[in-house]
């Protein structure tokens, strides 16, 4: 299935940045653990069908949603931005991410830093990209 | 003597002597209390909340920033607060 795909490949994209090399999961559900941070966690948006061509095509636009968590007594909004830049230049580096099926590739709404105390500072960021993409009318895979 | 002032003057230090079995130094001086490091999630992280009870009159003078060691572990005062009834907790930082 395209969507799928397009999941796995931001995934295997921002799998080894530098601030949070492998801690990286989708659609977690369960609690961090403090020695596995920073993290990211890559959950499947809004998946909108856009475009409806000659009985034959659907094009989509898939809302991605990438989570940076960190716990640091650094400036904790600091490596959020960090990782927010390392995130934006893994996935803007190729618009298609590298699947032939994706038309585009947007940058959305990056969310305000949520802040909140633990044995050390602990803050959250959400990131949107929208990806645009096309598969068969009758089939999704 | 009113109640409160009696439980307050006599009753917590006592209480203090025989149940606050950790000490901790607060730039520098050692202090008799209660060390708690209870499990807390937050932001969908699991950590703890470390504090540290005892008398207001026990603890040095201290500010947010002040180095406090427990265990032969650093910590830093990040919350410093005091109830009516003569103790104080302060909340750390690791």
């Amino acid at each position: 299935m395209k969507t799928e795909q397009v999941l796995d490949a931001v995934v295997s994209k921002l799998t080894s940045l530098t601030t949070t090399g492998t801690n990286i999961t989708r659609a977690r559900i369960y609690n961090h653990e403090s020695s596995a941070l920073p993290a990211l966690v890559v959950f499947m948006g809004q998946d909108e069908p856009t475009d409806i061509l000659s009985q034959s095509l659907i094009d989509w636009n898939l809302t991605i949603i990438i989570e940076s968590t960190v716990q640091s007594t650094s400036q904790v909004d600091e490596i959020l931005n960090t990782i927010r830049n390392e995130v934006h230049t893994a996935l803007m580096a190729d618009y298609t991410l590298g699947l032939s099926f994706v038309k585009n590739l947007l940058p959305g709404t990056v969310g305000e830093p949520e802040l909140e105390q633990g044995s050390r500072p602990i803050a959250k960021q959400r990131m949107e990209f929208t990806v645009h993409y096309r598969t068969q009318y009758g089939n999704l895979s | 003597m009113t109640f409160r002032s009696t439980f307050n003057d006599t009753l917590d230090p006592l209480i203090v002597g025989v149940l606050g079995d950790d000490t901790v130094t607060v730039d520098g001086t050692s202090v008799s209390g209660v060390w708690r490091e209870s499990f807390v999630e937050v932001n969908g992280v699991e950590t703890t909340a470390p504090t540290f009870t005892s008398l207001t009159s026990s603890f040095p003078a201290m500010s947010h920033g002040s180095a406090v060691v427990y265990d032969s572990a650093n910590y830093t005062i990040v919350g410093i607060e005091p109830n009516e009834t003569g103790m104080t907790m302060i909340v750390l930082q690791s």
